[in-house]
């Protein structure tokens, strides 16, 4: 149960949505997109979120998309994790998406809510971590397509206030190509992630790109464990050097054991991917 | 005919359809709603609540504070809890006001419209803290509380609630002159019950005087005692009702939304007030299961026989006493494990600590204290080189050994866990020493023992009425409450079988209404069968000699030469000379219309005979009318490089006197089996370092899912009867978990070549003793 009234309101198209959460913020509201609800939800009930307005988006037809356009892969924001589980549309993507929450809540949660929501763990964005992707967002920046590298920085998805993740696009012909996840929790098959590794080979590379969650406060592209790699294994290599920050320290796992846990995890991907990996 | 009978529970049809009520599925037109206030703090003076505000939000129909308690402190054994905080609040979570609305809705926007001013105090955090000299008190006027139901003994100026001993022969020499002596520290955390139905309770005070309370409760009649007594109201004019409970664990034992709803319903006029706890209220504001530290020192000659025992105890209690206390003694009177001990010496202390309050837990601080003893042995049987198994067979218990609080036992009192424990060992392939299963693997088996008495009180009660339907099947009422284990069904069974008639024509109240239902002490400490099958037989005693009385006279002969079967009376020379139940359960009519009899209602009473209280010094007593022993174990495979483990199998044998429901029996075996592991391997109630609640919701407070349990179980019973029990079945409710997370350390422990003395065993737990051990 839900203590505080909030407006609900469901835009059919992008400027609508957008120009309804202007109106709103400039009236001193405080407006959220509204997408699985879930992180909401949970929130509201334990009072750590009071939204005064949501704004539905899922259901905007841009957000729904998923389709190959172009030669690229592309999907709506809004679309749940299990309605892309279902269409499979990315193996790896299914992998990693088919390890977050359950299945009852990954029937709510939605791609763009994923990336965008506030629980730091955002693994739907690994495999697009390790490619060309682009996502689209319409704002004040208009409507436009950015590379993912561009606007999540940090472990976040940088948006202007009121900006709207849409959708997000891959190659196509990388979806076809291989790659292993890697998710390890406390001790629970359904739990946050303590890390959880993607990887895929690169053209030309001994060692496979890797993109990590949980291991610190966000997601990231591991370029500079990938470049260790090169010259020691996961058991040498420098690894506090080579982080963006130190391994989280809390009650999942201390940060000694994450980083004893990541080591682990990047063996277990190199030996999946194999010795060309 | 129904004992040792599969009979399918009686109220698992509707359960499987999700037909069966449950206490919140029930919505009365015009109840209020009340939410509650919770403190932020572990430990803060609250300086001032102003209402204002939350009592003019939309629908708000009153706000309830410790102001409209008048001083009121409940407590089942010592009356240390205020209903809603007082001056102070002892622990995050803890009720300090209510806000009544006309719905939840309305009443959550009043509670966020309260304003309270906190100032927040030094908290106590863990037993070593409390212990401390000059730490903070979590109860300065320890000595002016009442004592509902001594014993107990609490120590003014200091956090200690009570302390409970045993001091039986001279341990200090026993352990001087042992040959091998092991010492070992443990740690165990609070747990919470987990129940899948939250607590709640409705309350409605009707003109007339009569108090009318729906509740989530092991303990009806318990409730309308403590609300009589608190209220100052007779005890004819509260009347709860029980009905079915979504699973309970002990944590519906604690009377504590009753109260809350009580005085919500006061507070407007007695209009009937619900209050049902969000699950992370249920959390964070209702009582868990105790964590405790131990330390415990166990001797051996060179022989390998036990010769004396030291334990030292500090369950951590949390703001209030509940049945901590009661707990402690439990503990007590089974301190040496199912062995034999002549020299002992056991304190156990109830502390006081800023965390939310403890209560029973599924086996009433025996899964602790098991983990400890076994452990300890485990230890010893290293120490001495000896199969852990052969010690324990050695050093089991016997009839005409004494118990650590002098109970003389006999085989019909104590079972036989020597075959409890060959028939475990048999099931698990005993084998004592880790198999290297390659990649890095390790296949390795635990063991643990398990004993328990009932610890209830010297004059428990339990109660059955029979009524005849005029077709000739059987009402029957007894005062259980139904949250899983069949206890109606068993009732039942032990009626068909005394009367050697069909389950099927025997129906049962799976209500409870303390009105017209006889009362049973309380669902608790695995006793129902016991109790409530002697009042059934009773009860089936008194049916059977009206019947007989009715039909001698139908049957023109004398009651004596009369047999009762298949809801027939009949001459036991004679068997076709005979009378239905149908045409004498409502009384026989003659063909011209007279009638004799009326209708036939049986009663039947019991009260557990024997039982003492303990002796304050030494612990000497009768705890409870017999003991249920077992033997647990597990094999588990681990993983040397990433210390995760998989259990592959999980075994239990439990001497069970009688079985009476052999799937129900398994079942209740089974889900105690996988609440043992679920606690021994990833649960623990954890507080931030400001003592908030740090897992408050079930995304975070892990209990095992389908999947993760053991992948094989191996139950079985061993059938010594408790000659004074009904078909001489034993309790074997709780017992299922008792021994599992003991079995599991002990398996770890072996598979990893460390020592687990602390729960949960989480992959990195096992690693840090891993990282210690190479240190
Ligand atoms: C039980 C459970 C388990 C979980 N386990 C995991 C896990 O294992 N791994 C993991 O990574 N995550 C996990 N999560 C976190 C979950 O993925 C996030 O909470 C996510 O935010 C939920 O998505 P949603 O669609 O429900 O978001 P919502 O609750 O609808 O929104 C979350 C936030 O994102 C914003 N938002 C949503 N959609 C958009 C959009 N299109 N554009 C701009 N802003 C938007 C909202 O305004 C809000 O601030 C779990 C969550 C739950 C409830």
């Amino acid at each position: 149960m839900i203590a505080v009234d909030f407006a609900y309101r469901r835009p059919d198209t992008l400027a609508g949505a957008y120009e309804l959460f202007s109106d709103l913020a400039r009236r001193g509201e405080n407006p959220f997109y509204l997408g699985g609800g879930t992180e909401i939800v949970t929130g509201a009930r334990t009072g750590l979120f009071t939204p005064s307005s949501v704004i539905d988006v899922k259901a905007i037809s841009d957000l729904r998309a998923l389709a190959v356009h172009d030669g690229r892969l592309i999907l709506g924001a809004g679309l749940s994790l299990r309605e892309i589980l279902a269409k499979d549309p990315w193996p790896l993507l299914s992998h990693i998406l088919s390890r977050i929450a359950d299945h009852s809540v990954r029937t709510q949660i939605t791609l763009g809510g994923n990336l965008v929501g506030s629980i730091p763990y955002r693994e739907a964005v690994l495999p697009f971590l390790l490619t060309e992707s682009a996502v689209r967002l319409y704002g004040s920046g208009g409507d436009r397509w950015v590379p993912l590298a561009h606007v999540f920085t940090d472990g976040s998805l940088r948006l202007a206030v009121g900006e709207l993740l849409v959708a997000l696009s891959v190659p196509e012909a990388v979806t076809r190509l291989g790659g292993v996840a890697c998710k390890k929790t406390r001790f629970d098959w359904v739990d946050y992630p303590l890390v959880t590794v993607a990887a895929r080979r690169q053209p030309g590379r001994r060692i496979p790109a890797l993109a990590v969650s949980g291991l610190t406060s966000g997601p990231f592209r591991a370029l500079r464990v990938e470049d260790a790699l090169l010259h020691a294994g996961p058991a040498e290599i420098p690894l506090r050097e080579l982080l963006p920050e130190a391994p989280l320290d809390d009650r999942h796992g201390s940060s000694a054991y994450r980083e004893f846990v990541f080591r682990n995890t990047l063996e277990d991907v190199l030996e999946q991917l194999g010795p060309n990996g | 005919m129904a004992v040792g009978q599969s009979v399918l529970r009686k109220e698992a049809p509707n359960k499987l359809t999700g037909r069966a009520r449950y206490n919140a599925d029930l919505s009365i037109p015009g109840i209020l709603h009340a939410a509650v206030a919770t403190s932020p703090h572990a430990h803060a003076r609250i300086r001032h609540i102003d209402k204002a505000a939350a009592r003019e939000s939309p629908g708000v129909a009153a706000v309830v504070t410790a102001a409209d308690a008048q001083g009121l402190k409940c407590g089942e054994v010592l009356e240390d809890r205020p209903p809603l905080a007082e001056e102070e609040t002892r622990y995050w979570g803890e009720p300090v006001a209510l806000v009544v609305a006309d719905g939840e809705a309305e009443a959550l926007a009043g509670v966020s419209r309260l304003s309270v001013t906190y100032e927040p105090l030094p908290a106590v955090l863990t037993v070593h803290e409390a212990l401390r000299p000059h730490a903070p008190l979590v109860h300065p006027d320890l000595s002016g509380y009442r004592q509902a139901q001594p014993p107990v003994a609490p120590r003014a100026g200091t956090n200690i609630a009570d302390v409970a001993h045993i001091r039986k022969g001279h341990a200090e020499e026993a352990l001087r002159d042992s040959a091998v002596v092991v010492t070992a520290h443990y740690h165990l955390p609070p747990v919470d019950h987990a129940a899948m139905e939250t607590r709640s309770a409705r309350v409605e005070i009707l003109d007339d005087g009569r108090v009318i309370v729906h509740a989530t409760t092991q303990a009806p009649f318990e409730v309308q005692k403590l609300l009589a007594r608190y209220m100052k109201t007779q005890q004819g004019l509260i009347i709860v009702n029980a009905p079915l409970i979504g699973g309970a664990f002990g944590g519906k034992t604690t009377v504590q939304l009753e109260i809350l709803a009580y005085l919500a319903s006061r507070a407007v006029g007695g209009r009937p007030v619900e209050i049902c706890n969000r699950r992370e209220q249920d959390l964070a504001m209702s009582p868990v299961g105790p964590g405790l530290e131990a330390d415990m020192t166990l001797g051996a000659d060179r022989y390998g026989r036990l010769t004396g025992m030291k334990l030292t105890v500090y369950l951590d209690a949390g703001a209030y006493t509940d049945s901590s206390p009661r707990i402690a003694r439990a503990i007590c009177s089974e301190c040496t494990g199912p062995y034999r001990l002549e020299h002992i010496e056991t304190d156990v202390y109830t502390v006081y600590t800023h965390h939310v309050y403890a209560t029973a837990w599924r086996g009433f601080g025996h899964m602790p204290l098991t983990f400890v003893v076994e452990r300890t042995m485990d230890k010893l049987a290293a120490q001495l080189g000896v199969d852990p198994l052969e010690m324990r067979r050695a050093a089991a218990i016997k009839p005409q050994d004494t118990t650590p609080t002098r109970v003389r036992l006999t085989k019909s009192r104590l079972g036989d866990l020597d075959l409890c424990l060959r028939r475990a060992a048999d099931l698990l392939h005993w084998d004592p020493t880790p198999r290297d299963e390659g990649k890095g693997t390790v296949r390795a088996q635990g063991l643990a023992a398990l004993w328990k008495t009932s610890s209830s009180p010297p004059n428990a009660i339990s109660g059955a009425i029979i009524t005849l339907n005029q077709e000739g099947s059987l009402n029957l009422s007894t005062g259980t409450v139904e949250f899983g284990p069949g206890t109606k069904t068993t009732a039942a069974q032990i009626l068909a079988e005394r009367l050697q008639m069909p389950i099927e024509q025997i129906h049962v109240h799976s209500h409870i209404n303390t009105k017209v239902d006889p009362e049973h002490w309380k669902t608790v400490a695995s006793l129902s069968t016991f109790m409530v099958g002697r009042a059934v037989m009773e009860a089936a005693e008194d049916v059977i000699a009206q019947l007989k009385q009715v039909a001698a006279i139908v049957l023109k002969c004398a009651p004596g030469d009369l047999e009762v079967a298949h809801q027939k009376v009949y001459l036991r020379d004679d068997p076709e000379i005979f009378v239905p139940f149908r045409d004498i359960a409502h009384g026989y009519s003659y063909p011209n219309g007279d009638a004799i009899g009326g209708q036939i209602i049986g009663r039947g009473s019991y009260v557990v005979r024997h039982i003492t209280t303990l002796d304050a010094r030494t612990g000497e007593g009768h705890p409870g009318p017999g003991f249920t022993v077992g033997a647990q174990g597990v094999e588990v495979l681990y993983n040397r490089r990433t210390h995760h483990y998989r259990v592959l199998t999980a075994v239990s044998v439990l001497d069970a006197g009688r079985v009476v429901n052999p799937q129900v029996a398994r079942g209740v075996v089974m889900g105690g089996i996988n609440m043992g592991l679920s606690y021994g391997s990833r649960e623990a109630v954890l507080f931030t370092r400001d003592g908030a609640l740090e897992n408050p919701d079930l995304r975070t407070y892990k209990v095992m899912r389908p999947g993760e349990q053991a992948l094989q179980y191996r139950v079985d019973f061993v059938e010594t009867p408790q000659l004074d029990s009904p078909y001489g079945a034993r309790p074997l409710g709780e017992h299922g978990c008792l021994a599992m997370p003991a079995a599991l350390a002990n398996a770890l422990s072996r598979a990893a070549g460390v020592a687990c003395d602390t729960l949960p065993l989480t992959p990195e737990v096992l690693w840090q003793l891993a990282g210690m051990r190479e240190a």
